[in-house]
């Protein structure tokens, strides 16, 4: 089988699993970017040195676990794209943090109160833009400049035979907020000035909602990643997360949809009070791609017959636990979930997970 | 300044309490002005926004209040408690030695310890607070200067455990380990805490402090699991 056959066989499968049918076994697909630096033996630092390298190092990972693997979530790394985000600094290795280092958020108060009143008067992009080069040091141009490369990252893994499994990558536009004010900022803000912050995020989802059609059609992605990072059911109350989370997740998600993608629900923490709600989504559209907080089986006990499932081999086991462990567990959800269930680690595969534990979380669907 | 009587004592104390569990922010800052203008003690104010916190506490624990909710009611008293600190000596806390707390060594992530710090604090708890990216040498130090028995570990990526680990270790190599529990929290389980070899985790901020406040009060240090 050429590569190409292989890759096709792969977005075949996935298909079937997304639109609730049954596949000819269960796809793997792996979230990660820093393991597969330390898998490669390189530094962080050199790493997260510009998207291409990011791409190069998961390229050569991935294809070292095999053509079992379906496919990666994203062609390059995370680390580097988080202000985009969350509008706030990100430490990286070799820069504000040892080279081996992990990147990290660096979580605080940088955005003001009378910024809502900016992007409200003068619109998100501009004010993006700014603000992140001058608040938080971001190479903004650097950046743009080598994600417009990113049809040669998905196409180097394309011609090694596997898929990008979300091209495009989406958050709810909360996640700028809780990120550039702080959370617990943020939170005060929802008691205090709650008119506000909405229209502030009304004005960011017109926007980033425009940008994510032509994305999608640049690209066409068979799905999107949409990240509500810190929107779980845990952090609101129903009030709230109706109006500042939700709100926004099921008009991204639906845009996504409609541009002919799947949605990626990336989906951490928990969010067991709310998952009726996700049945307002169409069937067969959507993937909710749990961490492992919220009851893998309790989101197959409610969304088992509307939408794919996604994870959720937790980190605690891929970097603490045995190759035995992992399979074991890994079976077992293949086996409990049945055919909508897409393998995957919980969240990201964090740099300190073993490669002969990712190997058997494989192994789960192709045998030991 | 006019002249307190029962009557406002009463009002004020009462409405700064009920405005703590609005979480309304307004209110509460205008009510421990308004009571400081009405010659109340700065200290019987902060009392009053502590029983706040403590109600929006027990609302959480019966689910009907949020994590967020514990957010903004933590950062409520923390500006009573500055405003406080402005008008008198020092806020009252529980005269036992400060609960040491810190994000371990290569983890910057403080969200979830913040949070509980707030509650501790609210509770009374003195707490010292090492910051982010601890190295272990400075967990023990403290433990040596402050003579403090409960450490708490934070940590939100696996990378955390092996410092978390080390932590525990130097504290055993240092002869500390007898005297102090050591609790792990963020991103832990039962697996971390014994790769670790700390004494308990948790998962969430209240469940935290109601540790810290049982291990405190608990006399010798049991060794114990998830509580």
């Amino acid at each position: 089988m050429t590569n190409a056959e292989l890759l096709a066989e792969k977005k075949a499968r996935l298909a079937k699993v997304i639109a609730l049918e049954k596949p000819d076994r269960t796809p793997v697909i792996l979230m990660e970017d820093s393991f597969c630096a330390v898998h490669m033996g390189v530094k962080l630092s050199d790493f997260c040195s510009s998207l291409k390298r990011e791409n190069e190092v998961m390229v050569s990972s991935v294809k070292a676990m095999g053509p079992g693997v379906d496919g990666i979530t994203a062609p390059y790394g995370a680390g580097n794209l988080f202000p985009l985000i969350f509008a706030t600094k990100v430490k990286l290795p070799g820069k504000e943090l040892p080279d081996n280092t992990l990147w990290q958020l660096d979580e605080r108060e940088i955005m003001t109160v009378d910024d809502y009143d900016t992007i409200i008067d003068k619109g998100w992009g501009a004010f993006q833009r700014q603000y992140l080069i001058e608040k938080i040091n971001y190479p903004f141009d650097s950046m743009m400049e080598q994600l417009g490369h990113g049809q040669e990252f998905i196409n180097n893994f394309e011609e090694a035979g596997y898929l990008v499994y979300s091209p495009v990558v989406a958050a709810t536009v909360n996640e700028q907020f809780g990120g550039g004010r702080s959370l617990p900022k943020f939170m005060r803000d929802l008691f205090k000035i709650p008119d506000k912050v909405e229209a502030a995020l009304d004005v960011i989802q017109a926007e980033t909602v425009a940008v994510l059609r032509q994305q999608i059609r640049a690209f066409k992605p068979q799905v999107v990643f949409l990240s509500p990072a810190r929107g779980a059911s845990a952090f609101f109350s129903p009030k709230l997360w109706e109006r500042f989370v939700w709100k926004y997740l099921k008009a991204t998600a639906e845009v996504i949809i409609e541009e002919g993608a799947a949605a990626d629900l990336h989906i951490d923490g928990d969010w067991t009070r709310d998952l009726e709600y996700f049945k307002e989504l169409p069937k067969g559209k959507c993937i909710f791609e749990t961490d492992g907080t919220t009851d893998i089986y309790k989101i197959k006990e409610v969304l088992g017959d509307h939408m794919a499932i996604k994870g959720d081999v937790s980190p605690v086991l891929t970097s603490l636990g045995t190759p035995d462990e992992v399979y074991a567990y890994a079976s077992k959800i293949v086996r409990d979930i049945g055919p909508n269930l897409i393998l995957s680690s919980g969240c990201s595969l964090p740099p300190n997970a073993k490669v002969e534990n990712v190997k058997a979380m494989i192994s789960a669907v192709t045998g030991r | 300044m006019p002249a307190k009587n029962n009557v406002e004592v009463l009002c004020v104390n009462n409405l700064l309490a009920h405005a703590m569990v609005r979480l309304d922010e307004d209110s509460v800052h205008y009510l421990f002005k308004q009571g400081i203008e009405q010659g109340i003690d700065s200290l019987t104010l902060l009392e009053e926004a502590r029983a706040g916190v403590q109600k929006v506490s027990e609302l959480y624990n019966c689910g009907k209040y949020f994590l967020g909710d514990l957010i903004v009611a933590a950062e409520l008293f923390q500006d009573i408690a500055c405003m406080a600190l402005e008008t008198t000596m020092a806020p009252t806390t529980s005269g036992l030695p400060p609960i040491i707390f810190g994000t371990v060594e290569e983890d910057i992530h403080d969200i979830g310890k913040n949070i509980t710090i707030g509650i501790l604090k609210s509770k009374g708890f003195e707490v010292d607070d090492l910051g982010v990216d601890v190295p272990p040498l400075a967990f023990v130090d403290a433990v040596r200067q402050t003579g403090s028995s409960v450490i708490c570990l934070s940590g939100l990526i696996t990378t955390a455990y092996d410092s978390m680990k080390k932590t525990v270790s130097l504290l055993d190599r240092e002869g500390l380990r007898p005297g102090v529990a050591v609790v792990i929290g963020g991103l832990v389980s039962e697996e971390v805490r014994r790769y670790t070899g700390a004494d308990y985790w948790v998962k969430d901020c209240t469940t935290g402090c109601q540790l810290c406040d049982a291990i405190l009060h608990s006399g010798p240090v049991k060794k114990a699991v998830h509580l």
